[in-house]
């Protein structure tokens, strides 16, 4: 697969103009991207369209990208997260008419504790957040955003944010079983 | 005890390499190869400018074969066309035909025809000044006797002519001041000041004044002069003749057979414009045959004949012009893709504004046919937008069996909020509903644009005038009203309450730059008053509503009506 590659070589090589390179890129971090896709977005096909324009972004500013600065993933993460929140600005309230009318993916848990879920667990889980707690939790909780920072991107306050993120908190813990709410209370008021 | 970290590392781990949940379909690359190296992103072709581009080409073309027609402070514009044995390159026609002025000043209408025969080069010019009748002055080298050669019959004429002129000369030299013969119908004419002396020997001097009183003089020793042009450098062939500081028009005797016949008395009544016309009718030919009669003498005398349809008086360009019209003005709002995109699962769709439109403008001619406009404009325009938005409707925190929801909701200028309240029949509702609602809103939206362009006659007539236009403004939107006048619930258990905006679209360009091409036509119905019909596009250069990569870019289509007053 040609993993051995280091990253710098490849971008340099796509940056020469390389196809294969940038598909090899692609396939070496696109899992990440979508993931962190379908942690903003909540299902799938959007998740997809975000990696999409992500990765067009990407390429376009991939000749700014500098490796004493960040590793790639990070930088390149930076680049889908905005996206999404870019995304998730324009789009704001309006569903889909198919999405409003079709079933909700009920979330089936099948650990105990949060750190026994399964990564797709886990995602969905958070994907069954509002929109608004989901992208808080997102951004402070997992891409190490400070309140500041959600509150200067999302344009709210930084109570808001704070509000938001327990509010985020206390919808995990609901959608846990029972038993895990000893968990998810204890992760809520931590 | 979990923490934020332990989440955090969950999502940490660079390599998911048996995610398989997480392998993006293939098409997501396709899509993306394609947009990157499939279509290379064609640059958007600068349509508009490009069509700006030509049509500044176009006017600037119009312009210069308009322009080197025309003298650019005549108000008298003349066309000739199939004139008949065009003479030889050597012939300089220049036209240069004032209108007559109004009412106090008498008519000018200048011209002067310049034949040097002595080097069998003849050059016909009519010249403008700026105060002068239409002077014509005849000079040859050769004799009289070839003169009456040439044309006999017209020579008897001629002849007379000439004694009558040299008449006139000799009671001019003698210092009586007499005008009639040499412009009869400009009353500040002033005898030449200047005295002939030391007339040359050769019968070299005729002077003709075709125009308001023409006349014809050939008188030997003595150069003919209309005292307006005095002053004008002498241009004989011969030194000795160069006594007069004017530079009379010189015509062969040969050629005087045509001028004669021209002699017809052209009357300057009330109808100037006419005079003029007929005044222009009788220098054309005139030029054409004195050259034809020095380069071969035996030309038939029959009159060259330049048609009158082909002449067009024009009537003067006014130097300001201030126009008012009403008019109606066609919005249509250009939505991106992504905002297209986005928006397309809520079924959003809008209509493209109308409404009435005044401008009242003012502009000035700066040189024919250009002129500077400047125009303010306002509109008022109307129109509708409406989406398929999402609620649920939760029994347990409804009041009297309403809940009430904070929508935001999409225009064609980007988002406003609101409030909308849903009832509900009576009767139990134990679990939140999935509700979608169908919004209608109306927008209206008031616009101001200022505009500075440059216009050019295409074509014109002594009524009509054909012109387009080329410019660039600034708008600036103003009073934007939304009302969400109906909603509609897809289950028939819910009803429609009360809604109410709460916030306008907030991520407006309210000022905005644009460019715009124009096309009109005016109708003059009386001197200097006159209709005009426009229409007007006008494309802004950045989007109205712009968000991120949503934006909408809009154009404006106007047409107008209006009056206009030239001064």
């Amino acid at each position: 697969m040609g993993f051995s590659k280091s990253d710098i070589d490849i971008i340099n090589d796509v940056l020469a103009g390389s196809k294969e390179d940038f598909r090899l890129l692609y396939d070496r971090y696109s899992r990440n991207h979508l993931l962190t896709c379908l942690r903003y977005v909540s299902n799938r096909s959007d998740a997809e369209d975000m990696l999409q324009e992500s990765y067009i972004k990407i390429y376009r500013d991939l000749k700014q990208f500098d490796p004493n600065r960040a590793k790639y993933i990070t930088w390149s993460n930076r680049i889908v997260i905005n996206t999404c929140l870019m995304k998730l600005r324009k789009r704001n309230i309006f569903t889909s008419l198919k999405n409003l009318i079709g079933t909700k993916n009920e979330v089936k848990i099948r650990a105990t504790a949060i750190d026994e879920l399964s990564l797709q667990d886990l995602t969905n889980l958070i994907a069954q957040l509002p929109k608004g707690y989901r992208t808080v939790f997102n951004m402070f909780v997992i891409d190490g955003f400070s309140h500041q920072e959600i509150a200067q991107e999302l344009n709210i306050s930084v109570s808001t944010s704070k509000t938001q993120l327990r509010k985020a908190k206390k919808a995990l813990q609901n959608h846990l079983k029972p038993k895990d709410i000893s968990v998810l209370v204890n992760y809520a008021k931590g | 005890m979990p923490k934020d970290k332990d989440i955090r590392s969950a999502f940490d781990n660079p390599s998911l390499g048996n995610e398989d949940w997480l392998q993006p379909s293939e098409s997501v690359f396709e899509n993306i190869e394609k947009e990157i190296y499939g279509k290379k992103k064609k640059k958007r072709f600068p349509f508009w400018w490009f069509t700006a581009f030509l049509l500044m080409i176009g006017l600037v073309y119009f312009g210069v074969s308009n322009f080197t027609n025309s003298n650019e402070n005549e108000s008298l514009i003349a066309k000739q066309t199939d004139v008949t044995n065009t003479v030889e390159s050597d012939v300089q026609i220049a036209s240069n035909l004032p209108l007559p002025n109004q009412q106090s000043n008498p008519t000018k209408l200048e011209a002067a025809i310049n034949i040097t025969t002595a080097t069998t080069e003849s050059n016909i010019t009519q010249e403008s000044s700026e105060q002068s009748n239409e002077i014509v002055e005849v000079q040859e080298s050769t004799t009289r006797d070839k003169l009456e050669q040439v044309a006999p019959k017209e020579n008897i004429v001629l002849k007379n002519e000439v004694k009558e002129a040299s008449d006139e000369r000799e009671d001019e030299s003698a210092g009586a001041t007499k005008h009639a013969l040499v412009n009869q119908t400009n009353p500040s004419t002033k005898p030449n000041p200047l005295p002939h002396k030391n007339p040359t020997p050769t019968e070299s001097i005729q002077a003709i004044n075709v125009g308001p009183s023409t006349v014809l003089s050939n008188q030997k020793n003595t150069n003919f002069h209309h005292p307006k042009v005095s002053n004008m450098e002498h241009s004989n062939t011969s030194p000795s003749t160069n006594k007069l500081p004017s530079t009379p028009t010189f015509l062969t005797a040969s050629s005087e057979t045509n001028i004669v016949r021209q002699q017809t008395p052209i009357e300057l009544g009330e109808n100037k414009k006419d005079a003029d016309k007929q005044n222009l009718t009788s220098i054309a030919p005139l030029a054409i045959d004195l050259k034809s009669e020095l380069l071969n003498l035996d030309i038939p005398s029959e009159t060259k004949t330049v048609s009158l349809d082909n002449i067009q008086i024009l009537p003067a360009e006014s130097k300001w012009t201030i126009e008012a019209a009403l008019g109606m003005s066609f919005w249509q709002f250009k939505l991106n893709n992504n905002y297209q995109t986005a928006l397309q699962p809520a079924d959003f769709t809008h209509t493209n504004g109308k409404g009435l439109a005044a401008t009242f403008g003012l502009s000035k001619s700066i040189s024919r046919p250009f002129s500077l406009n400047s125009s303010l404009t306002i509109e008022r325009i109307s129109f509708e937008s409406g989406h398929n938005s999402s609620i649920t409707y939760n029994p347990t925190s409804e009041a009297e069996q309403s809940n009430s929801f904070d929508l935001t909701m999409a225009s064609p200028l980007g988002f406003i909020e609101s409030n909308i309240v849903v009832e509900r029949e009576a009767g139990e509702l134990n679990e939140a509903t999935d509700l979608v609602v169908d919004l209608n809103n109306s927008h209206q939206v008031s616009n101001v644009d200022l505009n500075l362009s440059l216009q050019s006659n295409l074509y014109q007539t002594n009524k009509f005038e054909m012109l387009v236009d080329l410019g660039l403004g600034v708008n600036y939107l103003f009073a934007i009203q939304n009302d969400l006048y109906e909603f509609n619930l897809s289950k028939d258990n819910f009803k429609p309450g009360t809604t109410s905006i709460t916030a306008d679209q907030n991520e407006l360009s309210k000022t905005r730059p644009y460019f715009m091409l124009g096309a009109g036509v005016t109708y003059d119905w009386t001197k200097g008053n006159g209709l005009v019909l426009r229409y007007q596009f006008k494309q802004d250069f950045n989007s109205v509503y712009q968000s991120g990569d949503f934006g909408t870019l809009l154009r404006r289509h106007t047409v107008f009506l209006g009056v206009r007053k030239s001064f």
